[in-house]
């Protein structure tokens, strides 16, 4: 039923929308090539026109002093570093009045002689125009590659000619250069497929699709006997069945009340409107903007910290990259059992408003920072508003939910995050290659203050908080944590395969990944590009793995396994220091994670049941949390002190080092302790 | 009676302690001049002292110069130094190394009778300070002298011929008896196995008394050219440069082109080529140590002994057109040539 | 009035993302092509200016200070001529104040933030392209630090302004037209899904008057199994509340 109701429409507008999307820009990109491929080929006319005269100058000068041009030596040398200094150009050569070749480089003589030669002429009369001369690429290859030649005259005495000078360039390989754009524009287009699901899923709940899952619930209700009704209907769209099942409703109660002849339906309290899943999945929009704009300064974020380390602190750049980052990892955790409280009383509403002013606070000072200890600031304030977001944003779900469909209410928000970790990268990267490193900043201010009046118009209703108890349980106040301390499978799953993955994650992927990279010649666009791999690998083996961890019950071996090859995975960086084994980093990193993420959460609560059975697993699933919180924030520290030590490209094999020590000293020790009932092994 | 005593201590005292304290400051040196500058001279004024006083004169610094000259006789410096002292002088310039030597005294073997322990020295045309034991490391001369080293850096050298044609066959003549020449050709030795070409080393014949024999210049240069080198290498040698004239004509007349590390031999001289310090520039240099001392901002043990930060390229275009042996392209362009 | 509207709520959102994603991908091809623009014109005039330095730094290694270089405003004022673009060059010392210059004076405020510190400071080479023009500049090494400077040079961004705005001539059309399009076949598709959507939703309304007056005959897959159990389920109840179910068609009971 559902599906005829709302789920194949709901389909429908989805592949609509992301088709459109996608066709209309890949259209965009194939057409746009064609107007924008020839302009950059008059600067590069101007271009090779300078440098030809000045090298023409600077033979003359030489011709000057008295050396005769068949006594010149060197120009080989010369023309060689020219052309390893100057972008774009091909070749170049000298040749006499008649245009025989004397020297080139880039281009053999022998095969420039012949196409120079029968064009001569018309050099000769239009000197400094650009000129196309076809070269055969090989000796006796019929392929020909067309150069725009543009020569100078070499004058002695600024008056007698004395030679002339060519150089020459492909607009081919220029425009390729161009059209490296290429990969931008896939990420854009990705991106904006994820940012347009999001928004499209937020507008079609909104409107369609929850009011008539609202309907469908409704029905099933009734199959199961509860004959309640819910208020009136909010759409237009469900106004026609909505009225046909209250009739029916209302007919159970009056037969009821007429057969019982009392009036037990008349006790029936009207069931409160539904908030369930719709309002959840408009949190999902909210948690989009703002987890997008935290997230959109990742493929930089060390690199520009790195610049403000001139200022004479006499802290190294390395630790100058780390600190700030570290502070904000470690402010964001430690303060989010404040901020929920605060969200708790104070409302949802206003714990997202607070978050989303903090965090804008907190970017702008970022991106206006002209001193080091002003960008620690600002952090640490963006910190506690991300963590005011993030809390208003889970303890809502936590509020309209019931512990049955939780799961699936906490699975929309990670999902969301996990949707904006994915394309937020990307996009600030590309951005930041336009706008400068501050514009993102600004931008990602931006967003956060949109969020704003969206947080009103969501939140408004149902903000404040229902189950203060669950609510409180969810965020996980560290009560107990002796007891856990001395759950010996909780403390060395918690310190020797989450902490390692979490500091893993932070330190690798989010401090040393740009640092190598740059280092590496790489542009913040091409680093989000890098980035993004960890995301789409995460996002798509998640459930894969997961799946097939529940199906098998090997979630203790997924866990190891993950992270045996997240922590390999950071090794072969050492044998081959490139971009390419980075990018093989994030993916065993992403694999990895995949992997053991979710079977660590099963493995963690089932340690908490058998080894600490009164504490609460909410409460002490938050001081799980909170240790891994901490993990998290080490890791630039750690990174940092590493990279300091050791430079980036060890300290990423270093951090893979302590991934992978960690993780087999957790299975050895696991492994030779007794089996317990319901023990880890037994799944 | 008490209080007279008394007030006398506190006078006496105060008295000593001023003049202590006086004594002190002036070590250090006053902050405003006219300042007196002392220079012993080598043998006479050379561009370097133009240099260096010119950069006074250029920033309207005022000061007096004392200039002497030794005329190559070290054994006038301690009736100078004297000079110097009753004076008050508040910096010593020297010149060269054997001046320097006597003026300052080698490192470990200090004598504060004989030699300047209490007023700053600058030094200048000190091939090698190291060498000559003035000091053990360039950043500080741990003592109250600083200066200029006018050698440009071996390897540089090196890359200079190689920038004016590469080449396989490096000949030197120098005069042995020489103490910086004799180190310049073990530099040689060195770094020709590193770079891999062939040096081949021709003294000057040294007479009983172990000077060398000016008569023997066309000879050692007849069995140069026999041994058919790419270059030959004329270094910071005194004798060479003294017979500069002779030298450079000759070798010009059997066409070797000649590479010279010293700029005396390229503009009075007809050496080809070379990589040198300009010596008004090494005056100019050694000038802004001594401003910095006068003005009280650094003490010379603080201020390192450098080179020049750039050296500059010279050819000889009229010898290279006589040899026909013209430069690559680049050095054309960024050499000053002479005409 | 409701379907329309309803239409329109979901066709804005839609068409306002498609929008934004070709707008954001017009200006990223825009953006990417004056990079490489700027580069190469930079390139080019880094190559005039490492001229320009080389002949004022001989001078310079022979000692002298910058405003003794005799050749110093012929260099300049010769490199200015050579192209009409370019605005100004200037040879500063090392206090930062311009001893020889051609071209248009230059206030201090047009210098890029932090010229003074990065060039004369730390002796690294600037390169921007601000609002008004290219702007390079590049220290010059002398013997003592009190003769050396800089040298700075501006070009006009004419060239380079007319260069982009034939871009954005080349690009506005197109994205105007996928806007459009884009605009006018969201529109036509959501209208048409979503009477497509009526329909089915129409059909659930048709069905279950059917089921609840029993006239229906369920053929298996047309089946929509839920609303039978919940009829049934309230028929189940009213008879063991001993009344029957009082049946009417759609909005009585």
């Amino acid at each position: 039923m559902r599906r005829q109701l709302y789920g194949a429409s709901a389909k429908g507008f989805f592949v609509f929308t992301l088709l459109l999307m996608l066709f209309s820009q890949i259209a965009l990109s194939i057409a746009s090539w064609p107007a924008i491929k020839g302009q950059l080929v008059p600067e590069l006319d101007q271009k090779s026109s300078t440098v030809a005269k000045s090298v023409a100058l600077k033979i003359g000068r030489a011709l000057d002093y008295g050396i005769p041009l068949d006594g010149l030596t060197g120009i080989d040398e010369f023309f060689g570093e020219i052309l390893a200094q100057t972008e774009g150009i091909s070749y170049l050569a000298l040749t006499r009045l008649d245009g025989t070749v004397m020297v080139s480089r880039g281009i053999e003589g022998a095969r420039l002689q012949g196409p120079l030669q029968s064009l001569f002429p018309g050099i000769r009369e239009q000197t400094g125009k650009p000129m196309s001369l076809t070269v055969p690429v090989a000796d006796r290859n019929a392929d020909q590659r067309t150069y725009r030649n543009t020569a100078a005259l070499v004058l002695q005495n600024d008056e007698i000619e004395a030679a002339v000078i060519h150089v020459g360039f492909d607009p081919v390989y220029a425009e390729r250069k161009v059209g490296d754009l290429r990969y931008a524009v896939v990420i854009v287009l990705f991106a904006s497929l994820l940012i347009g699901f999001e928004i499209l899923l937020a507008t079609l709940t909104q409107n369609f699709i929850g009011p008539l899952r609202a309907l469908a619930d409704w029905v099933d209700r009734m199959a199961r006997g509860d004959f309640r009704s819910p208020g009136p209907s909010e759409s237009a769209l469900a106004k026609g069945i909505h009225a046909r099942l209250s009739a029916l409703a209302a007919g159970v109660r009056a037969a009821l009340d007429g057969g019982l002849g009392n009036s037990p339906a008349a006790g029936m309290t009207e069931l409160r409107a539904s908030p369930l899943v719709k309002d959840v999945i408009m949190i999902r929009i909210l948690t989009f903007l703002f987890m997008f704009a935290s997230m959109l300064s990742r493929p930089f974020l060390p690199v520009y910290l790195k610049g403000f380390a001139d200022d004479g602190l006499g802290l190294s750049p390395e630790l100058a990259a780390s600190l700030p980052i570290t502070v904000y990892l470690g402010v964001m955790a430690l303060s989010m059992p404040y901020v929920g409280r605060w969200s708790d009383s104070h409302g949802r509403q206003a714990g997202f408003v607070l978050g989303a002013i903090l965090m804008a606070s907190g970017f702008c000072g970022t991106a206006l920072a002209d001193n080091f200890w002003l960008l620690v600031l600002s952090r640490a304030v963006e910190g506690v508003g991300y963590a005011s977001l993030f809390m208003s944003c889970q303890g809502y779900v936590v509020d309209n939910t019931n512990p049955e469909n939780r799961s699936r209410g906490v699975a929309t928000f990670v999902s969301a995050i996990m949707v904006s970790e994915v394309s937020a990268p990307a996009v600030g990267g590309v951005l930041a290659d336009s706008l400068g490193f501050r514009g993102v900043f600004i931008v990602a201010a931006a967003l956060a203050l949109i969020s704003v009046p969206v947080a009103y118009r969501i939140l408004g209703a149902g903000s404040a908080p229902r189950h203060p108890a669950s609510a409180k349980a969810a965020r996980g106040q560290p009560e107990g944590l002796v007891a856990l301390m001395r759950n010996a499978r909780f403390v060395l799953i918690a310190l020797f395969a989450a902490i390692p993955a979490k500091l893993l994650h932070s330190g690798f992927l989010i401090f040393l990944t740009p640092v190598i990279l740059s280092k590496f010649g790489s542009s913040p666009s091409e680093i989000g590009r890098f980035a993004i791999v960890y995301g789409i690998v995460a996002l798509l083996a998640m459930p894969v793995f997961s799946n097939l961890a529940d199906r098998y019950r090997c979630h203790f071996a997924f866990v190891v396994t993950g992270g045996v090859i997240a922590g390999a995975g950071m090794l072969p960086v050492l044998l081959s220091p490139q971009p390419a084994t980075v990018l093989l980093g994030i993916l065993a990193l992403g694999l990895g994670q995949a992997m053991s993420i979710s079977p660590q959460l099963t493995l963690i609560t089932r340690a908490i049941q058998t080894g600490s059975p009164d504490t609460g697993s909410g409460s002490a699933l938050g001081v799980f949390r909170l240790i891994e919180r901490v993990g998290g924030a080490l890791g630039p520290l750690l990174a940092g002190v590493l990279t300091l030590k050791l430079g980036p490209v060890t300290a990423m094999a270093g951090l893979g080092m302590v991934m992978l020590v960690s993780i087999l000293v957790c299975a050895v020790v696991i492994s030779t302790q007794p089996r317990e009932k319901g023990g880890l092994h037994a799944a | 009676m008490r209080l007279d005593r008394r007030r006398w201590l506190i006078a006496g005292l105060a008295g000593v302690t001023t003049g202590a304290w006086a004594q002190t400051k002036s070590a250090v040196a006053p902050t405003r001049g006219p300042y007196k500058i002392f220079m012993i001279l080598f043998r006479g004024e050379t561009p370097v002292e133009q240099g260096f006083m010119e950069y006074f004169r250029v920033r309207n610094i005022p000061v007096e110069f004392i200039v002497r000259n030794v005329d190559r006789d070290v054994k006038r410096v301690p009736g100078l130094i004297d000079e110097a002292r009753r004076l008050r002088v508040d910096l010593l310039y020297v010149w060269g190394t054997p001046v320097t030597v006597a003026v300052c005294g080698k490192t470990g073997k200090i004598d504060p009778r004989k030699h300047v322990t209490d007023i700053p020295v600058v030094f200048t045309m000190v091939s090698s300070p190291e060498g000559a034991g003035l000091i053990k490391r360039r950043s500080s001369s741990e003592r109250n002298i600083t200066g200029v080293s006018h050698v440009v850096p071996i390897d540089q050298q090196i890359s200079a011929i190689k920038a004016y044609r590469p080449f396989q066959r490096l000949a030197v003549m120098f005069n042995p008896a020489e103490s910086n020449s004799a180190q310049s050709v073990a530099e040689l030795r060195e770094i020709s196995l590193k770079s891999g070409f062939t040096l081949m080393e021709f003294p000057v014949p040294l007479d009983d008394r172990k000077a060398p024999l000016a008569s023997a210049i066309p000879d050692v240069i007849d069995r140069i050219a026999a041994a058919k080198p790419d270059y030959l290498y004329i270094g910071a040698d005194s004798f060479l440069a003294a017979n500069r004239k002779e030298v450079t004509e000759t070798a010009m007349a059997r066409r070797l082109p000649v590479y010279s590390a010293t700029e005396v031999m390229l503009r009075d001289g007809k050496a080809l080529f070379g990589l040198v310090s300009p010596y008004k520039s090494v005056g100019q240099l050694a000038a802004s140590k001594a401003s910095l001392i006068l003005q009280g901002k650094s003490r010379p043990q603080d201020i390192p002994v450098e080179t020049l930060p750039s050296f500059s390229y010279i050819v000889n275009m009229s010898v290279a057109s006589r040899i026909n042996f013209y430069p690559s392209i680049k050095v054309a362009n960024f050499a000053e040539v002479l005409s | 009035m409701n379907k329309f509207s309803l239409s329109l709520r979901i066709v804005l959102p839609v068409v306002a993302i498609a929008s934004f994603a070709i707008v954001f991908n017009g200006y990223l091809s825009y953006a990417k092509f004056e990079k490489h623009l700027s580069q190469v014109e930079l390139s080019r005039m880094r190559f005039s200016v490492d001229e320009m330095k080389n002949n004022l730094e001989t001078g310079l290694r022979l000692g002298l200070q910058i405003r003794a270089l005799s050749n110093a405003q012929e260099i300049v004022t010769s490199s200015a001529q050579k192209d009409r673009g370019v605005l100004s060059i200037e040879v500063i010392d090392h206090e930062g104040k311009v001893i020889f210059r051609s071209g248009a004076p230059v206030t201090e405020k047009t210098y890029p933030r932090g010229w003074r510190t990065a060039v004369l400071g730390r002796q690294k080479p600037l390169e921007t392209l601000s609002s008004d023009a290219f702007f390079l500049m590049i220290p010059l090494v002398g013997m003592t630090e009190d003769s050396s400077g800089a040298l700075a040079f501006r070009y006009s961004r004419d060239g380079h302004d007319r260069t982009m705005q034939g871009v954005l001539r080349a690009l506005f059309p197109l994205n105007a037209i996928a806007i459009a399009l884009s605009v006018v076949i969201g529109m036509v598709g959501v209208f048409w899904l979503m009477r497509g959507a009526l329909r089915r939703i129409h059909g659930v309304e048709q069905y279950v008057d059917k089921v609840v007056a029993g006239t229906v005959t369920t053929s298996g897959h047309d089946a929509l199994l839920e609303v039978d159990a919940a009829v049934a389920a309230a028929r189940e109840v009213a008879r063991v509340a001993g009344t029957p179910l009082h049946q009417s068609p759609a909005g009585g009971v």
